[in-house]
C-alpha cells in the first residue's frame, strides 16, 4: 500500500500513521488482518473516510439494492410483455409489425451504452427541470416518498437490461412454440391465454432461470456507470471514489461483496428452478414390469405405424 | 367449418402447405437490406479505423489547440463551388460569419468570404510537438494535412468546437486512435490468453483413460475462470485498475489500459476453449496425432488452435465493443488515459460536465459515433455467429 500524506508533515506523524494503518507488517500479515476484519463484518479500514469500511458499505448497499432490484423487476416485466409479441405474431399477423418494431428497438438500445443513454436523459431532465437528476433524496423519507429520484437511474438501467432479456426471452418463446409439447397441447384443443400461461411460459424455464441470475450480475455491473452519472449514493459511486482515492481495503471488500451478491443471485435462481421446474425433479424409480406383462405391452411406434 | 374446403381436401391441404413459404415480393429487397446492412457495417468499421490511423492527416487542427475566440462554435458551414478554374470547397469561416452577422457584408457581395479552398489542400502543419517522446498513439499530427483552414480566415471546425474552443472533429479522430485500438488490442489479448489457457486446461483435463499429470493445471484454470466470472465485470475492471498507479504516464497509459482490459475479459473465451479442448482430446484425429508421436506443442498449435478459430472470431467481435466501451468508461471516470490525450471517454465527460449540451447538439457527435460503431460491431458479430458451423458452443 502506498501511503499518501502531505510530505510537509513531520516524519514522526508519518510513521505514526503508517503504524496505525499497519504498513510495517508484511503483506501476508496485512492480508490476514483484512480477512479477519472481513469475517468480523468490518471489511478493513477505509483510509479515505477514516473509519471501518463495513458500515460504509452496508449503508450504501441498501441504496444500490433498491435501485438494482427495482430495475431488475421492471426490465423483467417489460421483457415478458414485449417478448410475448413474438408468439402472438405467429398466430395473428396483425401483431407482426409490433414484434418487428420491438426487435428493432431492442437492437438499437443494445448498441446504445447506458453511459450515453443516462447522459442524454440527465441532460434532458436538466433542461426540462421535471425530474431530479442527482442523489437519492432525503434519506429520512421512505422510498415511496422519493420515487422521483429513482425514476431516471432506474429508467436507464431498465433500458440497458431490457434488450438482452427481450432477445433471449423471444428466442426461447419461439423455440418453445415449435416444440412437440406445444403441438400436443394445441392438438388437444387448448388455445389463448391458457396455452400461453400454462404451457408456453413454463416451457421457457430452462432459459428464464439462468438468465435471472445472470441479469442480476450484469445489472450490478451497470449500476457503477448509472450511479456515477446520477450521483446515486450506492456501491458503484463508492467503488469509483475508492478507486480514485486509492482506498484499497474498500475496493477489496466491495469486490468480495459484489461477487457474493452474484453468487447469491445465481443460487436463488438455481434453487427456484429446481423447485418450480418439474422436469428437474428426480424420476421416481418404478417396479420392474414382469416378463409376461411386458410381452403383452404393445410398443407405441407400432400403434403410430 | 367451410363446406368448400371439406369437399375438396386437396385444395385445402395445398393451401396449408403453401402458407409457410409465402411468396413475398419484398423478399429480395429484404435480403439486399440484410446484406447491405452488413456491407455498411464493415465499410463503416474499416473507414473508422482508417480514419483513426490517418488522424494526423485528416484532422484540420491539433486536438489540443484551444481557439480561445471560438468557444462552442457551431460546425463551419461549407459548400462545393464550381468555377472556370476548377472546383473546391468554399468555407464560410466563423470569422466571416461574424462579419456577416454584424451586417458589414451586404447580401450581394461575396468579397468578404475567403477564397475557395481546393479539395486537396495540402498544407504543412506547424510542428505541434505537444508531448515529448511522441509514440504513435500520442503523436499529434503528420507534417501535411488535408484541408486545413485557408490562411487569413478563422479555424475550420467540421463538427464545431467545445467549451475551450478545441476542434471536436480533430478530437474525435485522435480519440478514436485511443478508443478503437485499445478495444481491438485488448480483445485480441483477451482472446489469445483465453484460447491458450483454456486449451491447455482442456487438453490436460482428466479423461477416463488419459494421464492425470496436467490435472492440477486444469483445476487452477477452472478455479480462476470461475472466480473471474463471479465478480461483476466492471467491478473486476476497477479492482484491476486499482492495482496500477492513479496517474499513468502518458506514454505508457495506453499499454497499461490494454493490459487491464485484456486481463479482465479473457474468462468467457477460456471457458469456450476449455470445453472445445476436452471435446478435442477425446476425438479420434487428436488421438491419432498423439499416437503418431506429434509433440504436445505441435498438437496445440496445429491441431487444436485451428479448430478453435470460429469460436475465437465470434468472441473477438463480441469482445471488441465491450472493451471499447470499457475504455470509454474508464476514461470517463478519470481512471483511463491522462487528460492531455484525447479519448472518447474524455469527450463524453466533457459533454456530461457541460451546462446545457442539448442546446449545442454538435457536442453529441461522439455519442453518435460510439453508438454507430457498436451497432456495426454487433452487426458483424451477428453475421459471423450465424455463419459459424452449427453446434459451436457459443455464449
Amino acid at each position: 500500500m502506498i501511503l499518501q500524506m502531505d510530505p510537509a508533515q513531520s516524519p514522526a506523524a508519518i510513521e505514526a500513521q503508517a503504524r496505525r494503518l499497519g504498513l510495517e507488517d508484511g503483506p501476508m500479515t496485512r492480508y490476514r488482518d483484512w480477512l479477519f476484519s472481513v469475517a468480523k463484518g468490518d471489511g478493513g479500514w477505509s483510509a479515505l473516510y477514516g473509519r471501518p469500511a463495513g458500515p460504509l458499505i452496508w449503508h450504501r448497499a441498501e441504496n444500490t439494492l433498491v435501485l438494482a432490484g427495482l430495475s431488475l423487476f421492471g426490465a423483467w416485466c417489460l421483457a415478458f410483455l414485449s417478448a410475448s409479441a413474438a408468439p402472438l405474431a405467429r398466430r395473428r399477423p396483425e401483431f407482426r409489425i409490433l414484434d418487428r418494431l420491438l426487435t428493432l428497438a431492442s437492437a438499437l438500445l443494445l448498441s446504445t451504452p447506458s453511459l450515453i443513454l443516462g447522459m442524454v436523459l440527465a441532460a434532458w431532465a436538466l433542461q426540462g427541470g421535471s425530474w431530479p437528476v442527482g442523489g437519492s433524496g432525503d434519506p429520512e423519507l421512505s422510498w415511496a416518498a422519493r420515487w422521483p429520484h429513482l425514476f431516471l437511474p432506474s429508467l436507464t438501467l431498465v433500458a440497458a437490461t431490457w434488450p438482452w432479456l427481450h432477445e433471449h426471452l423471444r428466442n426461447a418463446l419461439i423455440q418453445a412454440q415449435g416444440s412437440l409439447q406445444l403441438l400436443a397441447a394445441r392438438g388437444r384443443g387448448l388455445s389463448g391465454l391458457r396455452l400461453f400461461a400454462r404451457h408456453l411460459l413454463p416451457a421457457t424455464a430452462a432459459t428464464v432461470f439462468p438468465l435471472l441470475g445472470w441479469s442480476a450480475g450484469g445489472l450490478l455491473s451497470g449500476t457503477v456507470v448509472v450511479e456515477t452519472l446520477f450521483s446515486w449514493p450506492g456501491l458503484g459511486t463508492l467503488l469509483v471514489d475508492a478507486t480514485l482515492g486509492r482506498d484499497l481495503h474498500v475496493i477489496a471488500s466491495l469486490t468480495l461483496l459484489s461477487g457474493g451478491l452474484v453468487v447469491v443471485a445465481n443460487a436463488v435462481a438455481n434453487l427456484a428452478h429446481e423447485i418450480l421446474d418439474p422436469r428437474l425433479r428426480p424420476v421416481p424409480t418404478r417396479e420392474p414390469v414382469p416378463a409376461q406383462e411386458q410381452s403383452r405391452h404393445i410398443p407405441a411406434r407400432e400403434i403410430a405405424g | 367449418m367451410n363446406p368448400a374446403s371439406a369437399r375438396s381436401p386437396q385444395k385445402a391441404s395445398s393451401g396449408r402447405s403453401r402458407r409457410p413459404t409465402r411468396f413475398s415480393p419484398l423478399g429480395r429487397w429484404r435480403r439486399l437490406w440484410a446484406r447491405g446492412g452488413l456491407i455498411g457495417a464493415v465499410t463503416l468499421l474499416i473507414s473508422a479505423h482508417a480514419g483513426a490511423l490517418a488522424a494526423g492527416f485528416l484532422a484540420p487542427n491539433s486536438p489540443q489547440q484551444q481557439f480561445r475566440d471560438y468557444p462552442l462554435a457551431s460546425p463551419t458551414p461549407w459548400y462545393l463551388e464550381f468555377s472556370d478554374s476548377g472546383w473546391g470547397i468554399q468555407i464560410v469561416s466563423p470569422l466571416a460569419e461574424d462579419l456577416a452577422d454584424s451586417s458589414l457584408r451586404s447580401p450581394g457581395s461575396e468579397s468578404m468570404l475567403p477564397e475557395a479552398t481546393p479539395l486537396l489542400w495540402l498544407e504543412p502543419a506547424p510542428p505541434a510537438g505537444f508531448l515529448p517522446g511522441g509514440t504513435f498513439f500520442l503523436h499529434p499530427g503528420t507534417p501535411i494535412r488535408l484541408l486545413s483552414a485557408p490562411p487569413g480566415s478563422g479555424p475550420l471546425f467540421w463538427l464545431g468546437s467545445d467549451a475551450l474552443g478545441r476542434d471536436l472533429f480533430s478530437r474525435l479522430l485522435f480519440g478514436a486512435r485511443i478508443s478503437l485500438f485499445s478495444g481491438l488490442l485488448a480483445a485480441s489479448l483477451a482472446v489469445s490468453i483465453g484460447c491458450l489457457l483454456g486449451l491447455i486446461a482442456g487438453l490436460g483435463s482428466p479423461t477416463p483413460y488419459g494421464s492425470r499429470k496436467a490435472q492440477w493445471l486444469d483445476r487452477c484454470v477452472q478455479a480462476t475462470i470461475d472466480l473471474t466470472l463471479t465478480v461483476p465485470w466492471l467491478f473486476l475492471l476497477l479492482a484491476l485498475r486499482a492495482t496500477l498507479p492513479l496517474d499513468l504516464p502518458a506514454e505508457h497509459a495506453f499499454f497499461y489500459l490494454v493490459l487491464v482490459l485484456g486481463l479482465a475479459s479473457w474468462a468467457p473465451m477460456a471457458l469456450i476453449a476449455r470445453a472445445q479442448g476436452r471435446e478435442l482430446r477425446a476425438s479420434l484425429h487428436f488421438e491419432a496425432a498423439r499416437g503418431l508421436g506429434v509433440s504436445p506443442f505441435r498438437r496445440l498449435a496445429f491441431h487444436a488452435l485451428p479448430a478453435l478459430l470460429p469460436a475465437a472470431l465470434t468472441q473477438l467481435t463480441v469482445l471488441i465493443p465491450r472493451c471499447i466501451l470499457a475504455e470509454v468508461v474508464l476514461s470517463f471516470l478519470g481512471l483511463g488515459m491522462p487528460e492531455v490525450v484525447p479519448s472518447w471517454g474524455h469527450l463524453l465527460a466533457e459533454i456530461h460536465g457541460a451546462s446545457d449540451p442539448l442546446s449545442h447538439p454538435w457536442l453529441l457527435a461522439p455519442c453518435f459515433a460510439l453508438c454507430l460503431l457498436i451497432l456495426s460491431y454487433h452487426r458483424l458479430a451477428d453475421s459471423i455467429r450465424s455463419g459459424a458451423p452449427a453446434g459451436n458452443p457459443l455464449p
